[in-house]
């Protein structure tokens, strides 16, 4: 799997845990039951199980955590698992701040990667399972649970024909596991509903651009509205969702100044793009405002 | 030949001939020579003193009131030596004895001439072989033209096949000249055959009858087929043969006609075995309530069932087998003796009891074994033919010999008694000592086996504590539904939307109006179907929204002003924060789905107790659940120890009545914790296996929950 494919595969079960490609790194939420309480970041990291406060122990550690100081503090809660953090409302204000700290993100990607995705990767390879999709089922298993009780119930690789047809079964054992489930697990099944649309559609290497739940997800919708030194800014297109960020914002500015820009690539944003490519001379003939619409904007 | 007037020659020959005493009166004796003669052949009549001269002279041949002249009569000279008179027979007459009368005037003189073929050869017939028969033919009579009242009627036949020498050949002519020269007799009675037609004759039908009697076929001078000869009702048939009549005939041979084969009786015998077996049958149908094994009944399967071990039982199946076979072969004499051969109610055969008492003294002998050394391995839950030559699971060698033994005696018993014909079976032919020394042998032999064998494991009961699956503790234990939490993204998107201008372009109220729409959809979740629904109407709402905000778009590149470029703004963030909201619903549906998960799939293995009860259970036998191990290490016993635990034991053994498997999951391997959620994790039914080490096993199935019905 290639660095391509692993952030499409985790922007598959971010969709399936936030609705978003790129998560919500700030989410935070308070659940019901034992392993539960407070829960945040992009794949819902509980009190509960102690993990949450792992989570935040790794960021604590990074010297560039904006909000590092401010919650150092409040690990010994987090380590006895105190669940008066549930109803802490500055706590999860900060919780949510940190979401938009770059180091808090990466801190989560790290924790997840390794705590998730890593383990769901070897667990795939151990089980003769070697295709993107399928690693990305199994990844999903993970993240929402039960690999191990379902992976046992099934036959072997072989003995369904192949991998494409065991995950085909497994997806499909899966999806009456969880509607036989208690609510809202049942709810859930737009995963699976959403992994049979894939593997009906042949997307065992996760070619881009490809649609989950609704939304689409494209190379540019992978990509940050803030790119790293020495990479291109994105191009903006009109996407399902709708792109977000500084980048739209500023392109709005070019484009409709006067008007506070809402930094929602959509449909009128679109327009206003056309329009401007339309009148110049040459017209800018290009899919989106890509290099050539931001050069001419001087973006 | 002359018919003379009856009274006078019957007066004078039937009164004489028959009263040796009378040939005395007459005066003069006559002789012939020779005294036997065939048509037209010469006789010489010598009369002793020479009678007297005489004006009329004749000669003739006189048999049952019917006078011929001789033929060719001469009277020679008187002289030494020369005979009286000299005549031929005449060409026409019958074979047979006659009277020669010689009337010189008003004296008589007679002797007897026997008329038969020429030569000295005698008629001799053999000894019908085969000397019975079981098939017949129907001949359908014509009525009797004097009583035209009849009908067709059917006549049952034989056909016989005479085998002997010196029976006599005719072309067509001789026949229709003499057509009695073979003569025949059955049962004392001369037959009038049909020669001419012979035995091409047809039988007739129901609508167009045969003349009655028997046709003949002259094959050969040492063969003669007869046909249509009619069966007494005793079906004896008393043959013999002569040229001519009345004396002298062949030898009496016999023939029988009986009325069933060997395939008849066979299976008539077979009918009635089966009969017999049906009504046991039926007594097991309507009178037994069925027996219950792992939820499958068994009426007839009861015949075999030994239910301590729910198994079938060889030494059963031997017993029955047996003693079908000896009615069957005694169905086959009775039948035999007092049907086809019209005697007596045989006595039951000496070699039936012996058999009797062999299947019936193993069966004895085996649950005499039981009770002293203990019962065999159940083996499969369910009972199987292959129970009859395993035991406890495993391939027994003494029994797979008895059976084998059992089935070939039985069946060369069988053959053996059908080899006798039912018309001359007279018992039943006694088993060979070999075979029942061989029989007795093999009985001791599986006998012998069964008490060298150690006993096998029997489960008469299993029990599993929390008998739920881990599945249904974890919905059992929460019993309310918890629903995602939409407050605080409905807040927010109220907070959007509100936060929206006011519009005048219509697309773009669509889009704010089905962003509202979307709100609201998710205020009505009060219900688990309504959160079924909730997405796909989100979904739809946002296909509504987005397509709104897209038309808004259009109408600002048509008329690009800055109020419809005002609206188109409106319509895209309505339709942007309708995405937010959406993903807030997955979001909120996948976090409280999050902790109902965790219960299910991490920490919801329960610890469990697994109980047997019944036999012969080792302690250190292999346990199975579903054809997968339950190692000892996966095991922990009330001393701490990783081995089951004996709750009772049995008397005088190793064995336990009550064997106690208890599983933590809390202190499983990851390999072992999912092999256990994968057999208690959810609802499923199992079979458990314990294989005690000499390899008799036992199984018995279970499910979680547990059936309703509970198995017997």
């Amino acid at each position: 799997m290639d660095d391509l494919q692993k952030a499409t595969s985790q922007a598959i079960v971010n969709v399936f845990e936030t609705g978003r490609i790129l998560g919500d790194y700030g989410a935070v939420a308070v659940l019901k039951g034992d392993n539960g309480h407070l829960t945040y970041g992009r794949s819902q990291t509980t009190l509960g199980s102690g993990n949450l406060y792992k989570l935040l122990l790794s960021y604590c550690q990074q010297p560039a955590a904006q909000f590092g100081t401010q919650l150092q503090p409040m690990l010994p809660r987090f380590l006895q698992k105190d669940f008066s953090l549930d109803t802490d409302s500055a706590v999860k204000g900060l919780l949510e701040q940190a979401g938009s700290d770059p180091v808090m993100r990466a801190a989560q990607d790290q924790f997840f990667n390794e705590n998730y995705f890593a383990p769901a990767l070897r667990d795939a390879d151990a089980a003769g399972i070697t295709q993107p999709l399928s690693q990305t089922v199994v990844y999903d298993s993970h993240i929402q649970a039960g690999w191990t009780v379902l992976k046992s119930q099934m036959p072997g690789i072989n003995d369904l024909g192949g991998e494409t047809a065991w995950i085909a079964k497994y997806v499909e054992k899966r999806k009456a596991w969880l509607q036989s489930l208690k609510p809202p697990l049942p709810g859930t099944v737009y995963r699976m509903d959403s992994f049979n649309a894939l593997i009906n559609a042949g997307k065992w290497n996760l070619a881009l651009p490809l649609t989950v739940h609704g939304v689409t997800i494209t190379a540019e919708a992978l990509s940050s509205d803030t790119p790293a030194p020495g990479f291109q800014p994105r191009t903006l297109r009109l996407t399902t969702p709708y792109l977000r960020g500084d980048d739209v914002k500023q392109l709005q500015n070019k484009l409709n100044p006067g008007v506070t820009p809402d930094g929602i690539y959509g449909p009128f944003t679109d327009a206003l793009v056309k329009k401007y490519q339309a009148g110049q001379a040459p017209p800018i003939v290009e899919d989106g405002a890509g290099p050539l619409t931001r050069k001419s904007l001087g973006l | 030949m002359t018919k003379v007037p009856a009274p006078r020659y019957l007066a004078a020959f039937l009164a004489c001939v028959p009263q040796a005493g009378l040939w005395a009166q007459i005066p003069n004796p006559m002789t012939l020579s020779p005294t036997a003669a065939s048509r037209g052949a010469l006789f010489e009549i010598r009369i002793t003193p020479a009678p007297g001269a005489a004006n009329k002279k004749t000669i003739q041949l006189s048999r049952n009131g019917a006078v011929a002249d001789a033929a060719n009569v001469t009277f020679p000279a008187a002289a030494a030596g020369a005979p009286f008179a000299t005549a031929t027979v005449p060409d026409d007459l019958a074979f047979g004895l006659y009277q020669v009368i010689v009337t010189l005037d008003n004296r008589t003189y007679s002797a007897v001439l026997r008329l038969r073929p020429p030569g000295t050869a005698e008629i001799k017939l053999d000894k019908v072989d085969p000397d019975h028969t079981y098939s017949t033919e129907t001949v359908w009579i014509a009525p009797d033209p004097q009583k035209p009242t009849q009908n067709v009627h059917s006549l049952r036949t034989v056909r016989l096949t005479l085998r002997g020498s010196n029976f006599l050949k005719h072309t067509p002519e001789e026949l229709r000249k003499n057509p009695q020269d073979n003569t025949i007799w059955i049962n004392g009675e001369r037959q009038w055959v049909n020669w001419a037609e012979g035995c091409s004759a047809k039988s007739g039908t129901r609508d167009e009858g045969v003349a009655w009697g028997i046709h003949g076929t002259e094959v050969s001078s040492e063969q003669i087929e007869l046909c249509h000869v009619t069966v007494p009702a005793n079906g004896i048939l008393l043959v013999s043969a002569a040229y001519g009549e009345p004396e002298p005939q062949t030898d009496r041979q016999q023939f029988t006609v009986y009325r069933m084969g060997t395939a008849e009786v066979a299976f008539i015998s077979f009918g009635i075995t089966a009969a017999l077996t049906i009504l046991v049958l039926s007594i097991l149908w309507f009178v037994k309530t069925p027996y219950r094994i792992a939820g499958e009944d068994y009426t007839m399967g009861l015949l075999f069932l030994d239910k301590e071990t729910d198994t079938y039982s060889l030494s059963k199946f031997q017993f029955y087998f047996w003693t079908l076979a000896a009615i069957f072969a005694y169905a086959y004499l009775y039948i035999s003796k007092v049907y086809v051969q019209g005697g007596d109610w045989p006595d039951i055969p000496g070699t039936l009891p012996g058999i009797i008492g062999i299947g019936a003294g193993t069966a004895i002998g085996s649950q005499v074994v039981t009770a002293a050394n203990g019962s065999k391995g159940a083996g499969p839950e369910k009972p199987g033919y292959l129970d009859f030559i395993t035991s406890g699971g495993v391939v027994a060698a003494d029994r797979i010999q008895m059976f084998l033994w059992t089935i070939f005696g039985v069946i060369a018993f069988c053959v053996g008694v059908l080899q006798k014909a039912p018309g001359t079976i007279s018992g039943i032919a006694p088993v060979p000592n070999g075979m029942m020394y061989m029989m007795g042998l093999s009985a001791a032999g599986y006998l012998g086996g069964k008490m060298a064998r150690n006993p096998g494991p029997v489960i008469a009961e299993l029990s599993v504590t929390p008998a739920m699956s881990d599945r249904a503790l974890a919905k059992a234990a929460s019993a309310t539904v918890d629903l995602p939490d939409f407050n605080q993204p409905s807040v927010a998107a109220a907070a959007s939307l509100n936060g929206l201008p006011k519009v005048a372009n219509s697309n773009a109220q669509k889009a704010i109006d089905a962003f509202a729409g979307a709100i609201k959809a998710a205020g009505g979740v009060h219900t688990t179907s309504d959160l079924a629904n909730l997405l796909a109407n989100l979904a739809g709402f946002r296909r509504d929204c987005e397509s709104a905000a897209a038309a808004a778009a259009a109408d600002f590149s048509a008329t690009p002003t800055a109020a419809s470029g005002q609206d188109a703004a409106a319509a895209q963030q309505a339709a942007a924060y309708l995405q937010d909201f959406s993903a807030d619903v997955t979001q909120a549906i996948s976090a409280a789905a999050a902790p109902s998960m965790d219960s299910v799939a991490a920490s919801g293995s329960v610890p469990r107790v697994i109980e047997l009860r019944g036999s012969n259970l080792a302690p250190d036998g292999a346990f199975e659940i579903g054809h997968a191990d339950l190692p000892f290490r996966m095991l922990l016993n009330k001393d701490g120890q990783h081995a089951p635990e004996v709750v009772t034991r049995q008397d005088g053994g190793t064995f336990a009545n009550v064997l106690r498997f208890s599983i933590d999951p809390a202190h499983l391997a990851s390999t072992d914790l999912a092999q256990y959620q994968a057999w208690f994790g959810a609802d499923a039914t199992w079979v458990a296996t314990l294989t005690n080490p000499d390899g008799q096993k036992a199984d018995q199935s279970f499910s979680l929950p547990p059936a309703t019905t509970p198995p017997s």
